[in-house]
């Protein structure tokens, strides 16, 4: 019995040591300037079961962000694999790759902290601004509306005044003719 | 049936946080998007039967027909500096908002701490949660914030300019000019304004001076309305109903830096986790370019024998 | 003075000869409200309203210190009572304007002994409409803030600057024919009165010399022509606030149409209505016929049709193809459905009714045909403002309205502001177009004279300038 035990304490341990092993980071991760404004990361597996790879980047923007996925590519022959990315913010970013294995298990893993200095946002200027109504024609119909406004106001006072000052004038001179 | 809902909502949960916990915001997306499609369908379907047609516009359609747009449809721009124009209308930020549907269980905790930072009635729903029935008889919820137009049609009826919108793309309302017209309530296609009809009631002398980014107390008489609770978001922190989702329903986004969150910290590239989970813009047929996306569905009760929306 | 005429002995006179007798009937008749002393009656009447307005001002400070919910608005219905009084009170307003200058210009010279009444109608119901604003808006001590920040792509602005134009022609169109009668009415108040001292004044010391008369027919003229598409496009902008949402039930092409016709329908009901009181009060008869309320009642029939045609439009554009059914559902069977169906009982089936059958075919038929098309119109109007507000856009439930003491009471203070405003006005001024009714003759009020022999008459009959005046 106590045998059985041993045996089974060994087999045991030696799972723990060799998962151990696995979950050390092995792998690697180079953050380069690209072409333009993107950046060149690639990362290689220290193992030769690795697949595929992801890699993150982690925002300041909000506490309590973590790490984004920001792109995959297959591990090729060599262990190596390499995503071309765009950053959309600029300062100290942490990158971060996870190697992982054909059933998605994590075999190696790998952060860089990397000075962005470049962002050129994708953020179009269209997105923003939107035609109001009165930025083109809408300015050209107000104005011709207001115009209109403007007549009838001018015509309805313009009566009026010509009643009121016209009336008492037309009166003195009948009765001055009398 | 709710606590089902909740149950397997909760599991689906773990799921993604076990991911988080390294570091590991991972989608299963491959596997779950043939799910999803058939739920832009079904809801497409479910909201046409509450009664007003198709409302739902996917996010994919906009973003496979802009390929230079924002977002691109690898997830990655391809916008070159030189096209962006000279930037003097683009703010630093531009904030939006990503609803999980699949999360939401309704517990509506969203809409209490919303009114409670802000001191509102409970009538005044700025965030309101709608529960959507579907075709296969279900009914799944749909918290509705303002949707931060980025054409919205309440800035355009405003008589007197009271309502105006930042260069972050946030809709705000000068509650210091507000006639009280309502004529923007008229005009929202989300019933997303809330006017304050009743004086002294619940609107306590919180000592602070009500702002335009902060209405608070709001003041009698005017329209109010989700603010995106910008003043946070330029902190670093989150909106109120995003922090205090328990589902991680919530995501608050930059469209600038491409990033969103929710309260569970799940970190996710704003344009890509769009494009990769079918996202919706609601009624954006009216023309009015929500700065809210939907992840539709109620993925738990998903009957995936379903054959069309 | 000759006693009422028996409608047969008016319709046998030929003779077109000016009338000196007739001359001196329409100067009493028209008058009788300012020589005459007010009697008990009018007191009574005056101060019943008085305080129902009163109540109604009560009604709304108290709105203003409790907020809107006390006038029974919510998120769900937060355009109501108040818009919907509004456009009612606008409306009738437009009646006026339309006895009055539609009729000027086609010459129809009938029209004489109602022009003053219905100017003056239009003239209060306007001001008071416009009043209406006041407790719709939420903040109205920044309504100048209309003005001061105009934003010109929103309908509300021009609301703004259409009513205040139409307010402006209204006024100018109620003062202009007024000044003769004015030179009239100066003469028969005690001299050196205060009255005596304010008809001076407003009459502008006319003699009615021929140059006068030519330059305030010139100019009555050109606002005739004016107001009319004035007033046509104060409800077409008015329509606009509702049609310019994306509102399932407001954001329709007929609506610009709906309510100018729905306003001259309302506004010719309550034309009848208030010649038909003003009739009774100061004894008309004679003046103001029962062929003048048929031939009202025959324009109200028609507009009442041709406004049963556009709800029936409005409607089966929108519910046949079944994409925005719930306002319909709501209004014809469901919340809505006893307002609507009042409308269509007491807005259409029973005025036409009266109007078709001759035997209600006279000034009682066609004044009860009024009353209930004016109540009605209200309700229509409540009923077109308040299913598309209170839908749900997204899911849930119908909101409701509730009328509350406040919003009636202020509502009411408005019903009741028109006969006070009325009544007090008359009281200074001529009940009948004196100009008008000399102009057109014993035969003027009853049938049409050719334009000839009418100018014949009026080159005869200008008035000798007073003794008082030449001194």
């Amino acid at each position: 019995m106590k045998k059985l035990l041993a045996i089974l304490l060994i087999v045991a341990l030696s799972i723990m040591g060799s998962s151990f092993a696995q979950a050390a980071p092995v792998g690697s991760l180079s953050v380069t300037q690209g072409s333009g404004d993107s950046l060149n990361l690639s990362g290689s597996c220290g193992a030769s079961n690795c697949t595929s790879a992801t890699f993150y980047a982690k925002s300041n923007q909000f506490a309590g962000s973590n790490f984004m996925q920001i792109g995959q590519a297959q591990v090729d022959s060599v262990g190596k694999a390499q995503i071309s990315y765009t950053p959309t913010w600029t300062g100290n970013t942490p990158f971060k790759v996870n190697f992982l294995g054909a059933g998605g298990s994590l075999i190696a893993t790998q952060t860089l902290t990397f000075d962005v200095v470049k962002d050129p946002s994708g953020f179009p200027q269209s997105a923003i601004q939107f035609q109001r109504p009165l930025d083109s024609t809408g300015a050209i119909f107000v104005k011709i509306l207001l115009t209109i406004v403007a007549l009838v106001w001018l015509t309805l006072l313009g009566s009026f005044f010509l009643v009121v000052i016209r009336v008492p004038k037309l009166s003195k001179q009948a009765s001055e003719e009398k | 049936m709710d606590e089902r809902v909740g149950e397997s909502g909760m599991k689906l949960l773990f799921n993604k946080n076990q991911g988080d916990i390294n570091g590991d915001s991972e989608k299963t997306s491959e596997v779950s998007r043939r799910k999803f499609l058939k739920i832009v369908g079904m809801s497409a379907g479910s909201v046409a039967a509450v009664g007003a047609g198709i409302e739902l516009i996917p996010y994919r359609a906009w973003a496979d027909s802009n390929p230079n747009g924002w977002g691109g449809n690898s997830g990655v721009s391809g916008m070159s500096a030189a096209t962006m124009g000279s930037g003097q209308e683009v703010g630093n930020h531009q904030w939006a908002m990503v609803i999980d549907l699949r999360n939401c269980d309704g517990c509506k905790s969203c809409t209490a701490a919303c009114q409670k930072a802000h001191y509102l009635t409970e009538d005044q729903t700025w965030i309101r949660v709608f529960e959507m029935g579907d075709s296969q008889g279900n009914s799944y919820f749909m918290p509705r914030p303002c949707m931060q137009c980025e054409n919205p049609p309440c800035l355009d009826v405003c008589p007197v300019h009271a309502t105006f919108r930042t260069d972050q793309g946030v809709v705000l309302v000068n509650q210091g000019r507000c006639i009280g017209c309502r004529m923007c309530m008229a005009a929202c296609p989300y019933q997303a304004r809330y006017f304050n009809w009743k004086a002294g009631a619940k609107y306590p002398d919180t000592g602070v001076f009500p702002t335009l980014k902060f209405p608070v107390p709001q003041r009698l008489g005017t329209v109010g309305k989700c603010t995106f609770c910008v003043g946070n978001l330029n902190h670093g922190l989150m909106s109120e109903c995003a922090s205090a989702c328990p589902m991680g329903t919530i995501y608050n986004g930059d469209m600038i830096t491409d990033v969103a969150i929710n309260s569970m910290g799940n970190t996710v590239k704003l344009s890509k986790f769009l494009y990769d989970n079918d996202a919706v813009a609601y009624k954006d047929e009216n023309n009015t370019h929500p700065r809210v996306w939907y992840i539709p569905g109620h993925g738990q009760n998903l009957d995936t024998n379903a054959t069309t929306g | 003075m000759t006693s009422t005429l028996e409608k047969k002995e008016i319709d046998k006179i030929t003779v077109i000869a000016p009338d000196p007798s007739w001359e001196s009937e329409v100067r009493e008749a028209a008058m009788r409200s300012i020589v005459t002393k007010p009697g008990k009656n009018w007191w009574i009447a005056v101060s019943l309203l008085s305080l129902v307005v009163v109540a109604g001002v009560g009604a709304w400070i108290y709105q203003l210190k409790h907020g809107m919910n006390s006038a029974g608005y919510n998120d769900q219905a937060f355009w109501a009572v108040y818009i919907a009084d509004v456009v009612a009170f606008i409306g009738v307003s437009y009646g006026g304007a339309v006895v009055s200058a539609i009729l000027r210009l086609s010459g129809q010279s009938w029209r004489a002994p109602l022009t003053r009444l219905s100017e003056g109608m239009a003239l209060v119901t306007v001001l008071i409409g416009g009043a209406f604003i006041f407790p719709h808006l939420g903040r109205p001590e920044r309504f100048l803030n209309i003005v001061a920040y105009p934003n010109f792509s929103s309908p509300l602005v021009w609301d703004f600057i259409a009513i205040a134009t139409y307010t402006l022609a209204t006024a100018i169109f109620f003062y202009l024919p007024l000044i003769p009668d004015m030179a009239v009415a100066k003469n028969l108040v005690d001299t050196g009165g205060k009255r005596a001292r304010l008809f001076s004044i407003l009459s502008l010391n006319w003699m009615g010399t021929k140059r006068q008369r030519v330059l305030l027919h010139r100019v009555l003229t050109i606002i005739s022509l004016i107001i009319i598409p004035l007033a046509v496009s104060v409800h077409s902008v008015l329509s606009w606030a509702f049609a310019l949402t994306s509102r399932p039930g407001w954001m329709e092409s007929v609506f610009p149409p709906y309510f100018v016709i729905a306003a001259l329908y309302s506004g010719t009901a309550l034309v009848i209505v208030t010649i038909y009181a003003f009739r009774k009060g100061y004894k008309l008869e004679r003046f103001i016929t029962d062929r003048h309320f048929v031939r009202l009642g025959y324009m109200m029939a028609a507009l009442g049709l041709v406004y049963a045609y556009l709800t029936v439009a409005d409607m089966l554009t929108e519910g046949y193809t079944g994409i925005t059914t719930g306002w319909i559902q709501q209004t014809i069977t469901g919340k809505y459905a006893i307002p609507f169906w009042f409308y269509v009982i007491a807005g259409e089936i029973v005025p036409i009714a009266l109007v078709v059958m001759k035997k209600t075919r006279n000034a009682t038929g066609m004044t009860v045909a009024g009353v209930l098309v004016v109540i009605s119109l209200w309700v229509k109007r409540i009923v077109i403002i308040l299913p598309a507000a209170t839908q749900p856009l997204i899911s849930g439930q119908w909101g409701s309205y509730h009328f509350t003491w406040v919003s009636i009471t202020v509502t009411l203070a408005g019903v009741a502001a028109i006969p006070l405003l009325l009544m007090i006005l008359f009281r200074f001024i001529p009940l009948m177009s004196i100009d008008e009714m000399e102009d057109a003759g014993p035969l003027g009020s009853i049938e049409q004279i050719s334009k000839e022999t009418l100018k014949a008459a009026r080159e005869e009959s200008i008035p000798e300038p007073s003794k008082e005046e030449s001194k």
